[in-house]
């Protein structure tokens, strides 16, 4: 089966044309720049049999740009899609799986848009888009918030008064679900175990957003976002958490506007906010200092950055008790040995020993970097949203 | 050593005569007039004339000897108690922004202590300083450095005076059976708004506390920390203010919220109630999360010790975390002591400004 899986941005769509189930890529690409005209062309980057191209062509919305990119697949007949994955971001409480798209499923996709007003309402449009095009197409939405659906009530739940959470909606999501299992499964598939029998913990530390996940026995168990991507970790452009006095100070300075509240949380905190200069953790760690940095803010914002995953994967090695792993995933995770060792070192305790020499020279991945003798494994391995998506939309598809 | 401990409230002033050695006060009180109370020094005066009356009249307590002041908040200037000098007045003075509602009435009580106790050392002990000296990677929040500068955003911690006593008891139980120090602590300060703080020896790693006692554990009527997108979104959705949604967190939320009536830590705690279910899961789910950040924080763990109002609820908090902190090797080699350090506030509050003071009675009696 030839999934086609979509992942949409508030101004771009990336898409991967996924051979299932084997899980090999046959084209990709990006659509940039979709929506009102900026100071630069919309254009699709295109790849396909090891070539890149790059199509200029009008995309005023995210339907436009499904239609030009379907008119780039199927230049080639070869890459006709048989299902497409459609990535969605928020699933709220009424998608606690994966779904195969249905009028219905459409309805209830948009009675609950406002959770994730900048990712769900492009994607909707895009569905909308494929669905009237291509009706005979099967089509699914997995969400990365489903993986967290395990997350037991205690956990989920917020201590504010309860009706208010239920009227509201108000509880711990959890996002980067997809990247989360898929990594968890490969892991399992690494310590030659079956999914259900893993107990990890696993760090998605992106570029952009980062979380960490508590998995037993398979599922999900909590997640350090929450009820939006902002709680949890520090991260490039988010403040993570934040005492709520805090934000009601913002409040306060910026009377009923709450989206200048928003937009200075999400957009100008975390590693930008605190260094004052760069929104890429990279940067800042190559300046970090041994001990304690009393006045170098970019210093500072790499103490804060590693400090705080370090207590979020020793809060969530306690609570899974009995680890078979611990996993990095993603740009940072994947790529920044620093960020590993520093998380990793003196965790003896929890059973954890990371090796020196095998974590700097993590190359070829998925690696295990941990001691011989570590009785947990630290895995580093590649996230692959899109190949997770191809891989549920076909599950699904098979299972109906 | 005798020891007056005065403890001003929003609305309230509780006082308690302390003698060294003893756990019990001589005398104790809480004034209950908060007309009286906010109506500045005059009237905070003639207060403590009350209490000296009700000394002399119980005819047990001939000193004091000094007197000790609680202070809620002493930002990052104070990192110890403080001997009320003017120029200790003045620093203080320069926190008002900071506690707008406290302070003011600590100053006014310390004027009035000078009237009424005019040759008795008054010292001031604070419930911020033992955390003074918190690294900046757990003091700092992900935001400007100079907005955190100038605004004042940084953690504080609140239970300092009960953490700081608790962690020296800990560590002298251990010093007397010749096992290793600094000690890795978790302690736990069981308090309507709870407190976790992670100690190496004497010092402070961690605390669950932030700039206000809000953000954290839950507490019996605070929300603990929450997803600031929750507020934004009680702001466009239901239209609340500032003022509103603050009322909300630390007046309705909480154990109450959960459980939707008032009800205590240590009921919870204890409770087999299914209505109090939900409430202890949380609970007991959030400690277990910020046992698991402290010891990552101190890379391994030696005693829990709980302290506070509620310090003896400990006695099934306590277990129940060994029990789920199995994995950590300390653990499953039964090398972690468990204590509930049961002293009051008094108690410790009198011991911190006794050791302050000792030295000035030294002196003026040489």
């Amino acid at each position: 089966m030839k999934v086609l899986v979509f992942n949409c941005g508030s101004s771009s769509l990336k898409y991967k044309l996924i051979a299932l189930p084997a899980g090999d890529e046959l084209a990709g690409g990006e659509a940039q720049r979709v929506g009102p005209p900026t100071a630069e062309p919309a254009r699709i980057i295109h790849r396909a049999d090891g070539e890149e191209e790059t199509l200029y062509v009008e995309m005023p919305d995210h339907g436009a740009a499904f239609d030009q990119v379907m008119q780039v697949l199927q230049r080639d007949p070869r890459l006709a899609p048989d299902a497409i994955g459609h990535r969605l971001v928020h699933g709220a409480s009424r998608f606690k799986a994966h779904a195969r798209v249905s009028e219905e499923v459409i309805a209830e996709l948009e009675a609950i848009q406002d959770m994730a007003p900048l990712h769900n309402p492009p994607a909707i449009a895009l569905i909308k888009a494929s669905r009237s095009r291509y009706p005979d197409l099967p089509q699914t939405v997995v969400f990365d918030t489903a993986f967290h659906s395990t997350i037991p009530e205690y956990a989920a739940a917020y201590a504010l008064p309860v009706e208010l959470s239920r009227r509201q909606g108000i509880r711990k999501y959890g996002f980067h679900g997809t990247s989360h299992h898929y990594v968890a499964t490969e892991a399992a598939r690494m310590l030659g175990r079956p999914l259900e029998e893993l107990n990890a913990v696993s760090c998605h530390l992106g570029s952009g957003g980062a979380s960490l996940c508590a998995i037993r026995h398979g599922c999900s168990v909590d997640n350090t976002m929450g009820f939006s991507p902002l709680q949890g970790l520090m991260m490039s452009t988010r403040c993570g958490d934040l005492d709520p006095a805090v934000t009601l100070q913002l409040l306060a300075r910026w009377p009923g506007d709450a989206k200048a509240v928003e937009k200075m949380l999400n957009k100008q905190s975390g590693v930008l906010g605190m260094s004052g200069t760069t929104a890429d953790i990279r940067d800042v760690l190559a300046r970090l200092a041994e001990g304690e940095a009393l006045d170098d803010p970019m210093a500072l914002t790499a103490q804060l950055y590693l400090w705080r995953i370090r207590k979020y994967l020793g809060a969530y090695l306690a609570l899974v008790g009995c680890a078979d792993a611990v996993i990095f995933t993603d740009t940072i995770g994947e790529t920044v040995p620093e960020v590993r060792w520093a998380v990793c070192s003196d965790m003896d305790s929890f059973g954890l020993r990371i090796s020196a020499q095998r974590n700097r020279s993590a190359q070829t991945l998925p690696a295990d970097v941990a001691e011989e003798d570590s009785p947990v494994r630290i895995l580093v391995i590649q996230t692959n949203e899109e190949l997770a998506i191809a891989r549920q939309t076909y599950a699904l598809l098979k299972a109906a | 050593m005798d020891i007056l401990v005065l403890k001003p409230g929003r609305r309230t002033l509780d006082y308690a005569c302390m003698r060294s050695g003893q756990n019990c006060p001589v005398l104790s009180e809480r004034i209950d007039d908060s007309h009286v109370l906010s109506a500045g020094e005059d009237a905070l005066s003639r207060v403590l004339e009350r209490v000296q009356e009700e000394i002399q009249r119980a005819g047990t307590f001939p000193g004091p000897d000094a007197i000790a002041v609680r202070v809620l908040f002493g930002g990052p200037i104070f990192q110890g108690p403080a001997v009320a000098t003017p120029e200790v007045l003045r620093r203080l003075e320069s926190l008002i922004p900071r506690a707008p509602l406290h302070l003011p009435l600590v100053l006014s009580l310390v004027e009035g202590c000078r009237k009424v106790f005019p040759e008795t050392p008054v010292v001031l002990v604070f419930e911020t300083a033992f955390f003074a000296q918190l690294p900046p990677r757990e003091a700092l929040y992900g935001l400007s450095t100079e907005f955190q500068k100038t605004a004042g955003i940084r953690r504080y911690g609140f239970n300092g005076l009960f953490h700081e006593t608790a962690c020296r008891y800990v560590n002298r139980a251990r010093q007397r059976k010749d096992l290793g120090t600094p000690a890795r602590i978790l302690s736990l300060c069981l308090e309507p708004q709870p407190e976790v703080a992670a100690v190496a020896g004497k010092r402070p790693l961690m605390v669950t506390s932030g700039v206000t006692p809000l953000e954290g554990i839950p507490g019996q009527t605070t929300s603990g920390e929450i997803d600031p997108t929750i507020l934004l979104s009680l702001v466009q959705d239901l239209g609340w203010g500032p003022e509103q949604i603050n009322a909300l967190l630390t007046e309705q939320s909480g154990l109450q919220g959960l459980v939707g009536e008032p009800v205590t830590v240590d009921t919870v705690l204890r409770s087999e109630d299914e209505k109090h279910r939900l409430a202890r899961e949380v609970l007991q789910y959030r400690f277990l999360l910020a046992c698991g950040a402290g010891i990552a924080a101190l890379s391994g763990l030696d005693a829990l010790v709980f302290s506070g109002r509620y310090a003896a609820a400990g006695e099934v908090l306590g277990p129940w975390l060994l029990s789920r902190l199995s994995g950590v090797a300390e653990v499953r080699a039964h090398q972690v002591s468990c204590d509930c350090f049961r002293e009051s506030l008094d108690w410790a509050i009198a011991d911190i400004a006794a050791a302050e003071v000792l030295p000035l009675l030294c002196r003026a009696c040489a």
